[in-house]
């Protein structure tokens, strides 16, 4: 398989802006908190994104992110391995992308790293990173 | 005998899944071979994401969470 494309956030927003669509994997809870402030964001939670990502458009330019680009590499991985071309990872996530000022609803508490073992909601202590 | 995957990358939830089909396995006689699959592009093969994953007979099962151990027991003998 082809390695996987990264862009840091600067280059999302300008994806963004030509027409790549943005899509957060982040969970529910987390983005109720905090979320990417962009027309047409899709939101497929991590946990259901094996039973849902048909619905993004293969298409389209397609940027994944999520808290910190862990998650979201995964799930670029997963997309190329479905024959997703066009889709790149966002590296730093909305971490990142917030304290480069750019556009966020809510404010982003945690620092989570998020987890790849099904929901983060399903982690004992919500502390990231476990695999 | 079952051919029984257990699909994640090595992080605490896998190993607790593995730790418990073989439990179940032990408890019940289930005739079963059991093969931990580490490597993401093979866990991909599967088309699963979120791990751990528990793999029967080429079936995905169960993905995302570690069943408790009477869903384990149906879900290894059904």
């Amino acid at each position: 398989m082809n390695s996987v494309v990264e862009v840091c956030p600067e280059t999302a927003l300008k994806m963004i802006g030509e027409g790549a669509l943005l899509v957060d994997v982040r969970e529910r809870e987390e983005v109720a908190e905090a979320s990417f402030d962009v027309p047409g964001v899709m939101l497929i939670p991590y946990s259901e994104f094996d039973e849902r990502f048909r619905e993004i458009p293969a298409d389209r330019d397609v940027i994944i992110a999520c808290n910190v680009g862990e998650r979201s590499l995964m799930a670029t991985r997963f997309l190329m391995h479905n024959g997703y071309r066009n889709a790149v990872n966002m590296q730093y996530g909305i971490v990142r992308w917030a304290e480069k000022g750019f556009p966020v609803k809510g404010e982003l508490k945690r620092k989570q790293g998020g987890c790849c073992c099904g929901s983060t909601s399903g982690s004992s202590n919500g502390t990231g990173s476990c695999c | 005998m079952k051919q029984v995957k257990i699909l994640g990358t090595g992080c605490a939830k896998c190993s607790q899944l593995a730790d418990a089909v073989k439990a179940v396995i032990a408890s019940q006689c289930i005739d079963a071979e059991v093969e931990k699959v580490e490597d993401i592009q093979k866990i991909m093969a599967y088309n699963v994401l979120s791990t751990p994953a528990l793999v029967v007979d080429g079936e995905v099962r169960s993905k995302g969470r570690v069943p408790g151990l009477d869903e384990l027991k149906d879900l290894l003998t059904r």
